[in-house]
């Protein structure tokens, strides 16, 4: 899966989505931090968009210590999934 | 906080006399002490659930056979007559310990209540009906107060009934409420139950949460601990007065010298890490038993394996008990079970009557290296011999909801050893003291009185997340919506809390503290979606904050961490009358000078997918138009008040809510366009108390046993939202 700007799309619109975020999916950065002051996701955000990777894009994330470290941007994310390989599944 | 008072020492104490035990390693107490002595762990691959495609398929299950529908004489499909596992389980530990106790047989001479926690309850037979795999009928069974029901009904207890949901640590309210049931004498035993089913919906919200361990293994206080592993069980204590069971030549294994129930309320499912909150729950259960760190001959942690819960609980026992803490024997019996959720509390219960008992703590299991920041002394070598004069049971549960219990030797018949601490401020001086104020309300003009005292204070704010944020500086998450139904009872508690003085909107200090909550099944308006979702698209990718919300506490958790009120967080899931069971179990504290300030509400949330449920349980007529409607009515109270001469009483176990004098529940103006079913439940019948006291029909609360002992209201408010019945009318 190559890392193209569809797929930084696809997981910007999950984000806002799973976590009924009031921004356009588009207004999000590639490299803006999803926590702190960035987006300001907390703990169970972390876990609901871990919920949400395994669940459109196949990605198994175990703990919640690996999601912190894999979710800090959707470039981060983007780019953990292609390393994956893990394809958008619907 | 107002110390306990139960340490006078004419006070009677309330002794353990039966045993019931239900897990993965088999039926009864000695099943389990035995499992636990041979180091079995009955720990394994899930087979009576489906297993498929959760990241975690481990976990302890009960054997099948024991819960054979037949042997427990109830022969029932799926709805509330026997069918689901939890009402099963939960039949067979009671049945344990009525017969341990010898109160099997009924007996007329005693008169038998119930208090049982659950997180979930029949979650199995809701998993069934979100399927589409179970009958109509069958929805009778979910709302979690059925399982009460059905449990008083086989075994004919016709004392107050009472079902708690604080997720963990539910065993634990109940516990707190059958105590003062026997106190007061409103039984003459009380039989108090914590349970949960293992079930696909809870295995795949833990898994969600990644609160399992991914390694399969149950390991606390190891270096290697990685999380939980959850085992399905019951667990029942039969309680009683010392003086009664003497009498009836019943055996005690020990007596509930204290039991403290603190949350952090810092967030929805994390402890606090530093174990503040628990330390606190230790500290004031010894107080309250009055005895010292030296008389603690036994410490049993929850072992959930998870390392934030692992250590928390030793840097709370090392700070409540000092140098004491680190030398007191620690075992745990979870390696072989796993965690039992909601029947945790009480099997810690029956573990501390065995160590008692047996006059031996058993090494715990699963440690290979110790992880260095547990620092208690756990016994993992061989069994050692219990020296002291009761066990500290810690009890914690999802949010941070601590649990602090002291199960301990019987005292001699002429009371305690040693006078335990004294109250500075008893209810009795409160209450003198508040009428030297004149703050009480005095019977003959209590119109004009409350009046004043409840002008009802329009919520003059939004809800939604931002506003929430700034409302409550550094409590909310400004991206965080309110679990759904919410908005009404966080605007009606802030209403109150602003009413009584106690809060300030952007007020950064928590409010001091306690809820006692009421709902029919607040839980159900999230569990449902959750169980359709899970049963149309699997575990794989299941909402954690969906599994969150389905849990009745879940909205007392939230009204919690907005508010800081942490001192004490019941959530009372008694159907209907579960907004009058609140506010009974709050003056039940403050009377008892258990708690000094606390919030009582109710919340009843009806949505068209609740419809089914609705019909089922009488309280929608079928082909109504359905909408949503959602309902919250609350009110602060502390000790005070108290006149013999008010007109209307309060409470007393669950068929006379109210004295049919005080006439309040018709007389609810703001209600007469709720459907006739509606007016009867939760947050409406509760809001109409408040509304007969409003308009002075009702100048104060009291218990009618004990009318010097009573519970004043200072601020209270009421919302209705939405519209349940479009067709009929709108209400707003």
């Amino acid at each position: 899966m190559p890392l193209t700007d569809e797929l930084r799309a696809q997981i910007k619109e999950m984000l806002v989505r799973r976590l009924r975020l009031k921004v356009d999916p588009a207004a999000i950065a590639d490299d803006q931090p999803l926590f702190g002051d960035g987006l300001g996701l907390d703990s169970i955000d972390v876990l609901e968009v871990v919920a949400g990777l395994e669940k459109e894009f196949g990605a198994a994330i175990k703990t919640q210590e690996e999601g912190e470290r894999i979710l800090r941007s959707v470039n981060a994310i983007a780019a953990y999934l292609v390393e994956k390989g893990s394809p958008r599944k619907a | 906080m107002i110390p306990a008072l139960k340490s006078d020492s004419s006070v009677d104490p309330v002794v353990i006399t039966g045993l019931g035990l239900v897990t993965a390693a088999g039926s009864g107490a000695a099943a389990f002490w035995r499992a636990f002595q041979r180091k079995e762990s009955h720990l394994g691959r899930l087979r009576q659930i489906d297993a498929a495609g959760l990241s975690v398929g481990r976990g302890g299950e009960v054997p099948d056979e024991l819960l054979e529908p037949v042997w427990l004489d109830m022969p029932g499909r799926d709805a509330g007559d026997g069918g689901d596992r939890a009402l099963r389980l939960a039949a067979l530990a009671a049945r344990e310990a009525l017969d341990d106790a010898g109160l099997l047989a009924p007996r007329r001479e005693v008169r038998i209540g119930l208090a049982l926690g659950t997180a979930l309850g029949a979650v199995q037979t809701l998993e069934r009906l979100a399927a589409g795999r179970a009958p109509e009928s069958a929805w009778r069974a979910v709302s979690p107060d059925q399982l009460s029901s059905a449990v008083a009904e086989r075994f004919g207890l016709a004392g107050p009934r009472w079902t708690f949901s604080v997720t963990c640590v539910s065993g634990l309210y109940a516990l707190e409420q059958a105590a003062v049931d026997l106190e007061r004498g409103r039984a003459g035993a009380m039989l108090v139950g914590g349970l949960d089913t293992l079930s696909r919906f809870m295995q795949s919200g833990f898994c969600a949460l990644k609160a399992l361990s991914p390694s399969g293994q149950l390991r606390p206080f190891d270096l290697e601990h990685d999380g939980i592993l959850l085992g399905e069980g019951a667990a029942f204590i039969l309680l009683e007065t010392a003086s009664r069971a003497r009498e009836r030549g019943a055996r005690s294994y020990g007596a509930v010298l204290e039991n403290r129930l603190i949350s952090d309320a810092a967030h929805l499912t994390s402890p606090d890490g530093s174990g503040k909150g628990m330390a606190e729950a230790i500290r004031q259960a010894l107080a309250g038993a009055g005895i010292s760190p030296g008389e603690i001959g036994c410490i049993t942690p929850t072992a959930t394996g998870s390392p934030i819960y692992d250590r928390m609980q030793s840097r709370a026992a090392l700070e409540a008990l000092g140098a004491r803490g680190a030398q007191v024997p620690a075992t745990t019996w979870e390696p072989a079970v796993g965690h039992l959720l909601a029947g945790t509390g009480i099997a810690g219960a029956v573990h501390a009557a065995l160590v008692l008992d047996r006059g031996a703590i058993l090494p715990s299991f699963g440690v290979e290296s110790k992880d260095p920041e547990c620092r208690l002394r756990y016994v993992l070598d061989g069994e050692e011999p219990f020296r002291g004069r009761s066990v500290l049971a810690l009890t914690v549960g999802f949010g941070g909801q601590n649990g602090a219990t002291l199960i301990g030797l019987p005292p001699p018949a002429s009371g305690p050893a040693r006078a335990p601490e004294k109250a500075p401020s008893p209810p009795q001086a409160a209450i003198a003291a508040a009428a030297a104020a004149g703050r009480y309300i005095p019977s003959g003009d209590g119109a004009a009185k409350a009046a004043e005292l409840f002008s009802p204070a329009r919520p003059e704010f939004s809800t939604d997340p931002e506003s929430l944020a700034a409302l409550f500086p550094g409590r909310w998450n400004p991206r965080r919506e309110l679990p759904p139904g919410l908005g009404p009872l966080v605007q009606t508690v802030a209403s109150a809390l602003q009413a009584a003085g106690w809060w300030e909107p952007g007020q950064p200090d928590p409010v001091p503290g306690g809820l006692a909550l009421g709902t029919d099944w607040q839980g159900l308006a999230a569990a449902l979606p959750y169980a359709r979702d899970l049963a149309r698209s699997g575990p794989a990718g299941a909402s954690p904050s969906g599994f969150l919300f389905s849990l009745p506490s879940s909205a007392a958790a939230v009204l919690g961490i907005l508010f800081g009120l942490r001192d004490y967080q019941a959530t009372i899931t008694g159907g209907a009358l579960s907004g009058f069971q609140a506010l009974s179990h709050a003056i039940d504290r403050l009377a008892g000078g258990k708690a000094s300030r606390l919030v009582a509400g109710a919340l009843t949330i009806a949505t068209p997918e609740l419809r089914p449920f609705l019909e089922a349980g009488g309280v929608a007529a079928p082909g109504e138009e359905a909408g949503t409607l959602e309902l919250a009515a609350a009110a602060c109270l502390e000790p005070g008040g108290g006149d013999g001469a008010c007109r209307a009483a309060l409470v007393e176990g669950r068929d006379r809510p109210l004295d049919p004098a005080g006439g309040a529940v018709e007389d609810a103006p703001e209600l007469e366009r709720l459907p006739a079913g509606f007016r009867r439940l939760a947050a409406p019948a509760l809001f109409s108390l408040f509304s007969a006291l409003e308009h002075g029909k009702m100048p104060c609360l009291w218990s009618p046993r004990d009318p010097a002992q009573g519970a004043r209201p200072r601020g209270l408010s009421i919302q209705v939202t939405g519209t349940f019945l479009k067709k009929t009318s709108s209400i707003n």
